[in-house]
């Protein structure tokens, strides 16, 4: 997946899909778990495996859980995720039943937290339209630390996405250092 | 009802949201609730539902190929833990809906809610907006909601 990555930038749509995903990890754990998911998605997805957690899992409904989130952003004070149970990519599979479900999570969470205010947000679909790491669907809860002004990366223009591949880059020596997929996918 | 619980003139991006804001609060109604929205929303509807109206944004965020805002219908309320059962079944067909209709590839959807000190909110009427990047445009712009 990452050996015939170029030294140079090739521009984004050049790229295939699970690159765009790599390229929106912040930092080598986050890089490393969505790799794996991207490889063995049954195996590895970070959204189906460990779903009950004890260090993330918060509460669940029949279809869905209510999660910290493993990596949350700078300027926030609390990030939360609400995910699907089943491995969905595509928001077209939901059903009328998960949306009551995610506002039962919601609500359990603000009540639980006294969340101040912030966001649900989610992303869907291509990666080249929103700025997603984990192809399974989830929603995000932010809530930003208030003190710093704090945005929510909704789509990338070509500097950031150049910036965003030279990080990879630099998490592709990190990982062959580690002995790289014989030894991530072990 | 006062003004600053409605509407936050700091999170106006454009003059002319700014103006129509102010004439709003002279007006001294919430612009969101249904009653209202028709009158104050200068963008077509392009789809009502017993619990939502779809339509786009009136003053959508550079870099963004489609913005639209889905408005919640059956009452005044702030945070989405508020929806009814039936408004949240329907706000996922409606996404569905939009999601199929404009060919979106993807996008992000999000809800703000609660202060305005964490959301960026402009105004105070729960509402989702549904966003695609312009990614292939020529110049194209990042995409970066402020929420706090």
């Amino acid at each position: 997946m990452l050996a015939a990555l170029p030294d140079e930038f090739p521009g984004f749509s050049a790229l295939p899909r699970e690159i765009r995903y790599l390229m929106g990890c912040g930092n080598f754990e986050q890089f490393l778990a969505t790799y794996q998911a991207l490889a063995k998605p049954f195996a590895y997805c970070p959204f189906c495996d460990g779903q009950e957690k004890e260090e993330t899992y918060i509460m669940d409904t029949m279809h869905w859980v209510l999660r910290h989130n493993e990596f949350p952003a700078k300027g926030t004070k609390l990030m939360l995720l609400i995910v699907p149970k089943k491995h969905i990519t595509d928001p077209l599979e939901f059903t009328t039943y998960d949306g009551q479900e995610i506002m039962t999570l919601f609500r359990h969470a603000i009540n639980h937290f006294k969340i101040a205010g912030g966001a649900l947000v989610m992303r869907f679909g291509d990666p080249q339209f929103h700025s997603g790491t984990v192809p399974h669907l989830h929603w995000n809860i932010i809530w930003p630390a208030g003190n710093v002004e704090y945005r929510v990366a909704l789509a990338k223009d070509d500097d950031a996405r150049e910036e965003n591949y030279r990080r990879l880059l630099g998490f592709r020596v990190r990982f062959n250092d580690q002995g790289g997929e014989s030894v991530a996918l072990a | 009802m006062s003004d600053g619980d409605l509407l936050n003139l700091n999170h106006a991006r454009e003059p002319e949201q700014k103006a129509l804001m102010e004439q709003i609060i002279a007006d001294g109604v919430c612009p969101f609730c249904a009653e209202h929205f028709k009158k104050y929303h200068p963008k077509p509807i392009i789809k009502e539902t017993d619990y939502w109206f779809l339509t786009e944004n009136m003053s959508p965020y550079p870099g963004t190929k489609y913005h639209f805002i889905l408005v919640y219908k059956p009452a005044h309320i702030r945070t989405p833990s508020e929806i009814v059962p039936e408004g949240a079944a329907d706000l996922f067909a409606l996404l569905d809906w939009a999601i199929a209709e404009y060919k979106i590839p993807g996008g992000s959807f999000f809800m703000r809610f609660g202060e305005t000190r964490y959301n960026g909110s402009s105004v105070q009427h729960l509402h989702g907006q549904l966003i695609m990047g312009d990614v292939d445009a020529p110049g194209h712009q990042p995409v970066r909601v402020k929420l706090g």
